[in-house]
């Protein structure tokens, strides 16, 4: 498994799936969590950005009937906004969040040059959310 | 569920194996496994017959789950993974059985040209595909829609695009479903699907999918090579794409909406991307419809790069050369058939995830160009060994549905790949055995390494042994396109 930064818990790392990528993240509060799992899931694309150009902001309100569900469905929003607009997210502002409500804005900057790798989607397959030690941890499977 | 080990297998034959039903007591019919001893200690290593048995726990699922020989490991169905369940005893649809990709699938065409003709200008075709077929992440496709002109597609399919000029009818005829599903209402596809969609007709993607010029180097049934126009040393160009991001966003929007219902409809199931709606509930039907407008879209879009394929071939090779399809066939759907079950015949509704349809001779859904003698079935293998075009058989039909395999099959993740080989280094690799690359990354091309995929002829043997369907030719890469 490869870390993305030096701290004792990595915020996130994928480990080998034969088909697919599976990546683990772990935040300490919930908006830690989904703050890791979006710059895990956008660490796929390698995106460069001109940081000179304005961002554009995109709100994001979601209401789910569980916790694994809002976190598909906001790893989901941003894969579509990414994909329909070229844009990767180098800030998110978390309004609120709860484990069946989020509200967001993302800041999308337009990618200069890419990983030309396709996210298919974000998948419920072996989609656990725990809460160890007072870390959150979730497990998230991409179509690839 | 347990986890599965090899002494819960049972041998049926030194090609099929068993794990009955009461394995584990969710299980409602046993899952048979098309493999031998030898890849069986292989296929055991990942999760992939876990993910099998969770198959034959579905509701209204018939006979068994039944897994193909290059069956690995998915996301909820595993891939290489058949589920036919009764759609009038509460059988479901699942659309994560079907797939993101949804009509997922494999276009081959053949030239009037023999690969000897073909050698001098096989830079100069490759260089022309590679421009002509838009590939890699976020790039259009040339054909420019309106939201009116995508819903027309989405209804009419492959038929779209002929009547905008672009392929013509014997395309259409050498298609599954002559490139239209019946069933299509682009107004259960949300608008972001169609956003995600509304540019990318014609274009390739990333991944796996990819196009080859290939080389017939074997011909195992004369009789009917002919009549799929396939002769020795002759050329063919395969293509392996699916409904882009459209499909994603169908697939995304209703495994969505299954999983808000599953509590209301207190419906249990071990993995929640299993998420599914009775085939008759109103949410079944809706994302029915949705992945047959889904399914029109990966027709159409293999129909458009089939085009822009015979285009290239008349800029390079001279507009004589005649680039005719031999047939187009889904490996990601699910189908509405009519099969027997014991004495009855039963109206089912037949998830093919990662397997074709493989449907013999005589059949009325096989087209009428090949119904004397069963549709082509296109097996890909990888990029440094063969493909094969297959054809169905009465046992097939009988036992698994009338399936096949969709190609080798992955044994190792691309992380793995990544590790053990370089991109340059393969790509120097495969140029030296005489295969050109034209892939804009090193990295993606190492990611599907042969290596990384199970034997080709292991999967194709085992098929035959099985007699799921019966090799007719074998096909050999000259060059690989791929967009990353």
């Amino acid at each position: 498994m490869g870390n993305f930064m030096a701290k004792s818990v990595p915020p996130f790392s994928f480990a080998p799936h034969t088909a697919d990528l599976e990546l683990h993240v772990s935040g300490t509060s919930l908006e830690e969590l989904f703050r890791n799992a979006l710059a895990g899931m956008l660490s796929i694309f390698e995106a460069e950005i001109d940081p000179t150009q304005p961002a554009t902001t995109y709100p994001v309100t979601l209401t789910a009937t569980s916790l694994e569900q809002l976190l598909v469905k906001f790893l989901s929003e941003a894969l579509f906004l990414n994909t329909v607009h070229h844009v990767t997210f180098p800030k998110i502002t978390v309004s609120s969040i709860t484990p069946t409500s989020l509200d967001a804005t993302l800041e999308g900057q337009k990618i200069t040059r890419r990983k030309p790798l396709e996210i298919k989607a974000v998948t419920y397959h072996n989609l656990e959310i725990t809460q160890r030690n007072g870390l959150w941890h979730a497990t998230i499977v991409f179509d690839i | 569920m347990k986890t599965v080990s090899r002494q819960d297998l049972i041998k049926i034959t030194d090609t099929e194996f068993e794990i009955p039903h009461l394995f584990d007591p969710s299980m409602r019919v046993g899952a048979r496994i098309f493999t031998t001893e030898t890849m069986l200690d292989e296929v055991i290593k990942d999760r992939s017959l876990q993910q099998i048995c969770n198959v034959a726990t579905l509701p209204g699922i018939q006979k068994y789950a039944y897994a193909m020989p290059d069956i690995h490991q998915g996301y909820g169905f595993p891939i290489g993974g058949v589920a036919a369940t009764a759609i009038h005893e509460e059988g479901i649809i699942s659309p994560g059985g079907i797939g993101y990709d949804i009509n997922c699938g494999v276009r081959l065409l053949s030239l009037s040209l023999s690969a000897h003709d073909l050698m001098p200008q096989l830079p100069a075709l490759a260089d022309a595909l590679f421009q002509e077929v838009p590939s890699g992440v976020g790039r259009s496709g040339s054909c420019k829609l309106t939201t009116e002109e995508l819903d027309h597609v989405l209804i009419h399919g492959a038929r779209a695009m002929v009547d905008r000029g672009i392929g013509n009818e014997e395309d259409l005829a050498h298609c599954e479903e002559e490139g239209t599903l019946g069933f299509a209402e682009p107004a259960n596809i949300s608008e972001k699907a169609k956003l995600r969609g509304i540019d990318q007709v014609g274009t390739l993607g990333s991944g796996n999918h990819f196009l080859e010029i290939q080389k017939v180097t074997e011909i195992f049934d004369p009789e009917i090579a002919k009549v799929f126009g396939l002769e020795l040393n002759g050329v063919t160009i395969m293509i392996h794409c699916g409904s882009r991001g459209l499909g994603h966003q169908v697939c995304t929007d209703y495994v969505d909406q299954m999983v808000t219902k599953l509590s209301s409809w207190n419906r249990a199931l071990p993995d929640k991307e299993l998420a599914c709606a009775p085939f008759n509930s109103s949410e079944g039907q809706q994302y029915f419809s949705a992945m047959c407008a889904a399914a029109n879209f990966a027709w159409a879009n293999r129909h458009t790069i089939g085009h822009q394929v015979r285009t290239a071939c008349h800029k390079i090779l001279g507009s004589s050369i005649a680039v005719r399809t031999v047939y187009d066939v889904s490996h990601n759907i699910g189908k509405k058939e009519t099969h027997s079950i014991g004495s009855e015949k039963k109206e089912l509704l037949v998830h093919r995830k990662g397997a074709t349809r493989a449907f013999p001779a005589n059949h009325p859904a096989v087209p009428l160009a090949y119904r004397r003698v069963g549709h082509p079935v296109l097996v890909p293998g990888t990029m440094g060994t063969a493909s094969y075009v297959m054809v169905g058989t009465e046992q097939g039909l009988a036992s698994a549905f009338g399936s096949c395999c969709h190609g080798a099959g992955r044994t190792m993740s691309r992380m793995q790949a990544k590790k053990q080989v370089r991109g340059k280094e393969l790509r120097a690799e495969l140029e030296a055995r005489g295969i050109l690359i034209r892939c804009e990354s090193d990295r993606g091309l190492a990611e599907e390494a042969p290596f990384a995929y199970k034997s080709i002829e292991d999967v194709t043997h085992i098929v035959t042994a099985a007699h799921l369907a019966r090799p007719v030719a074998k096909c050999v890469p000259l060059a690989v396109i791929k967009g990353g």
